[in-house]
């Protein structure tokens, strides 16, 4: 399988700081990437020059052979890359459908069409009962399903996932975890921030980390559970 | 009651027209979180717009709807893809010296073309008003059969049917159970008396003398409750005047019947217009059947009342006032030849007294007309906001951007569509008032002002809002001006205005943003 993704000596700056340096990875179709750090790494930066919410300073993003560098997010959408922001961002006046929908109508013009792709993805995330409700009512666990949910109707074939497990309690994460491993078995590529160091190493079959901007170490679960210099980025040096 | 109701409706039928102009700015400020400055000279755009096209192609300024929607459309759309979008994410005063700066270019280009004098755009309809409501403000009932018999006597007089016998005497059974209702009633037994001697007229013989005979008693019974009252007078002058006409050999002491009649209206009114026509009419009328002298003799005091009654018309707007000097002293020959012109075919109808002043609420056809396009308007901009993927697209746009663009929505091209859609709303309004309003370049600085209120009261931002706050706008500015001074109406309005903000500050319909 080809790469998905590749990024390439990505950098970005606000005005003197540093928030990614020389950042480089491949992403293979398929698979699901954590990208881990301590807060400030700069993993929310990186997903943002992916999703061409600013473009990078420095470097280059290729999606499927293409460059996406400064291109509108919303032609970036329509390329097929999606992602969830950190904070949950529901259109808060809307109902749950009508939020899925929005997404739908990134693939159609006919809200019949994204009706019936809105409520598909709502049964994948399980919250087709509470399609009519309005989404600002929803708790924390189904907002962030909700947002899978809308993610998942613009058809991405790349997901970027930012802390969907943040907040939850472990029965909402572990119907995450399957939520993540589901969309896997579709077919989608995924990159997942994700703190809980537990859940990433169930899901990941790959990792990056970052620190301070820079890329630590990349590689299996197994190995970076094993790297010291990611040991002392998270736990301070022993010496 | 009744003056609350009108000024109520007038309200709301206004309130209308600013719901139309606060839902441009509230639907322009949700999706791009600009302040659009420049709406009320968006408005007087499509004022000017109206005007030329009614000046020049003769369309009717609510027809020109048509045209104006799609020009102001375009027009909104290239401001904003020109100007507004490159301030997006500016800071706030940036945004509002653009949006004004672009307000000012556009009202001093218009100054420039069209300089700062008022323009009146007069149609037809533009002073018409109909009434609503009459029975339900004027329950009466009384005063419902009276108003129902002065429909059928001045249906029957218009003579349009040709079944004028039928509906005088069924306004005939109205009079009779009005009074019966009510009675002593000067207005019912005057107009029952003018309607009996109009039945009369078509009538003939034994029938005609009854109905007469008939008239002559409401009219006396008239002019007891209410002595000198022209209008009774005047219709029981008619009355034997018309009598007199198919009498024969008795006319002559009918026509003095009729003329006493007139002399006593003249005492009560020196001036009336109606009056000594009438007068004019029935001495030419007698003056026909006479020879001679004494047709001379009648023929001249003709004159004299036609002269009078010529003194006291009212002069029509831009007509010459006709010298009733030069007039006199005609030979016999002359003014026998003018008054054939004159009187030669005087109608001799009588003058109906009006319907109860307040029954029902007058309603301004214009304003009327404007609402109803609103409403139409207003509906469909919801469907499409509602129903279609592009008004999914908006709304999303409006609630959240980033998140919106996210999933792949074009917000610039949703930024263009929202005000272009602003800019149409603004001049569909403007088009909409042209009829009621003055046209000058700086009216836009009011509406501006207006829209704001308008849709900071409703909740920025919020669709029903701006609609509800249009309306209470409308509202208040109505009952102030009549409750209050019509000086103070703005102050009503800042009032309450002041008073949302102090215990709802984000607006009725609004929610607080943190």
């Amino acid at each position: 399988m080809g790469a998905i993704l590749e990024i390439k000596h990505v950098s970005k700056f606000f005005g003197g700081l540093a928030a990614n340096s020389d950042v480089s990875f491949e992403l293979a179709e398929g698979m699901i990437m954590g990208l881990i750090g301590p807060n400030g790494a700069g993993k929310t930066t990186l997903f943002n020059c992916i999703t061409g919410y600013y473009p990078p300073s420095r470097g280059e993003v290729i999606f499927k052979g293409r460059k996406m560098n400064g291109l509108e997010p919303n032609k970036v959408c329509k390329l097929g890359m999606a992602r969830t922001w950190q904070k949950v961002r529901p259109l808060a006046k809307m109902s749950v459908l009508d939020n899925v929908m929005v997404g739908a109508l990134c693939r159609t013009n006919s809200l019949k069409v994204a009706r019936d792709i809105a409520l598909e993805q709502l049964k994948v995330v399980r919250l087709d009962r509470k399609a009519d409700f309005l989404a600002g009512g929803l708790p924390i666990g189904e907002r962030k399903k909700l947002e899978v949910a809308r993610v998942l109707a613009t058809r991405p074939q790349l997901l970027l996932l930012d802390e969907v497990m943040g907040g939850l309690n472990p029965a909402e994460s572990e119907e995450i975890i399957q939520l993540i491993l589901d969309i896997k078995k579709h077919g989608i590529t995924q990159m997942v921030i994700e703190h809980d160091m537990k859940a990433i190493m169930r899901i990941s079959d790959r990792i990056v980390v970052l620190n301070s901007g820079e890329k630590l170490a990349e590689g299996s679960p197994e190995e970076i559970v094993a790297n010291q210099a990611v040991v002392e980025a998270y736990l301070g040096s022993e010496h | 009651m009744a003056i609350f109701l009108q000024s109520l409706i007038s309200g709301v039928l206004i309130g209308g027209v600013y719901a139309l102009i606060g839902i441009g700015l509230t639907i322009i400020f949700g999706v791009m979180r600009v302040i659009n400055f420049a709406h009320g000279d968006l408005m007087m755009i499509g004022m000017y717009l109206t005007w030329n096209l009614f000046q020049y192609f003769h369309m009717d300024p609510f027809m020109s709807i048509v045209v104006g929607i799609p020009a102001m459309f375009l027009f909104g759309g290239l401001l904003q893809k020109v100007f507004i979008n490159r301030v997006l994410g500016a800071l706030p005063q940036n945004q509002i010296l653009l949006t004004i700066g672009l307000g000012l270019i556009m009202s001093n280009a218009v100054m420039l073309v069209y300089t700062s004098d008022y323009k009146i755009l007069t149609t037809r309809y533009s002073s018409d008003s109909f009434k609503v409501l009459q029975s339900v403000v004027n329950p009466d009932k009384y005063e419902r059969l009276y108003d129902k018999g002065n429909a059928l006597v001045a249906e029957a007089l218009a003579g349009k049917g040709g079944n004028a016998a039928e509906l005088l005497a069924k306004a005939d059974k109205k009079y009779e159970e009005a009074l019966k209702v009510k009675p002593g009633q000067f207005r019912a037994l005057a107009n029952w008396g003018a309607s009996l001697a109009s039945l009369a007229r078509l009538r003939q013989g034994e029938e005609a003398a009854a109905l007469y005979a008939r008239a002559d008693e409401k009219f006396a019974a008239a002019a007891a409750i209410e002595p000198g009252d022209i209008d009774i007078l005047c219709n029981w002058a008619i009355a034997y005047a018309s009598r007199a006409a198919t009498a024969g050999p008795g006319a002559d002491s009918l026509y003095e019947k009729a003329y006493e009649k007139f002399k006593e209206g003249e005492e009560a009114r020196p001036d009336s217009y109606d009056l000594f026509n009438a007068w004019g009419a029935t001495l030419y009328r007698q003056a026909l059947i006479k020879q001679g002298a004494e047709a001379d003799r009648l023929l001249a005091a003709a004159w004299e009342k036609y002269r009078v009654a010529l003194d006291a018309k009212p002069v029509e707007e831009g007509a010459e006032p006709v010298d009733t000097e030069a007039l006199a002293n005609k030979p016999p020959a002359e003014i026998r030849a003018a008054l054939d012109q004159v009187y030669g075919k005087f109608p001799f109808a009588p003058r109906l007294k009006p319907d109860k002043r307040d029954a029902g609420i007058s309603v301004s056809t214009p304003l009327a007309i404007s609402f109803v396009i609103t409403v139409a308007i207003t509906l469909l901009l919801y469907w499409f906001l509602m129903k279609t993927d592009t008004g999914q697209a908006i709304r999303a746009t409006a609630q959240d951007r980033e998140a919106a663009q996210l999933m792949g929505i074009n917000v610039k091209r949703m930024s263009i569509l929202a005000f272009g859609m602003g800019a149409s709303l603004a001049g569909t309004a403007g088009a909409l008032v042209s009829p009621t309003y003055y046209i000058f370049p700086q009216i836009g600085g009011t509406f501006t002002l207006k829209a704001f209120v308008i849709t900071v009261l409703g909740g920025m931002g919020s669709i029903l809002g701006a609609t509800v706050g249009g309306i209470i706008i409308g509202v208040a500015e109505s009952l102030g001006a009549v409750y209050i001074s019509a000086g103070w109406k703005d102050v009503v309005v800042y009032v309450l205005f002041l008073l949302v903000l102090l215990f709802k500050p984000s607006g009725l319909f609004g929610k607080s943003r943190v």
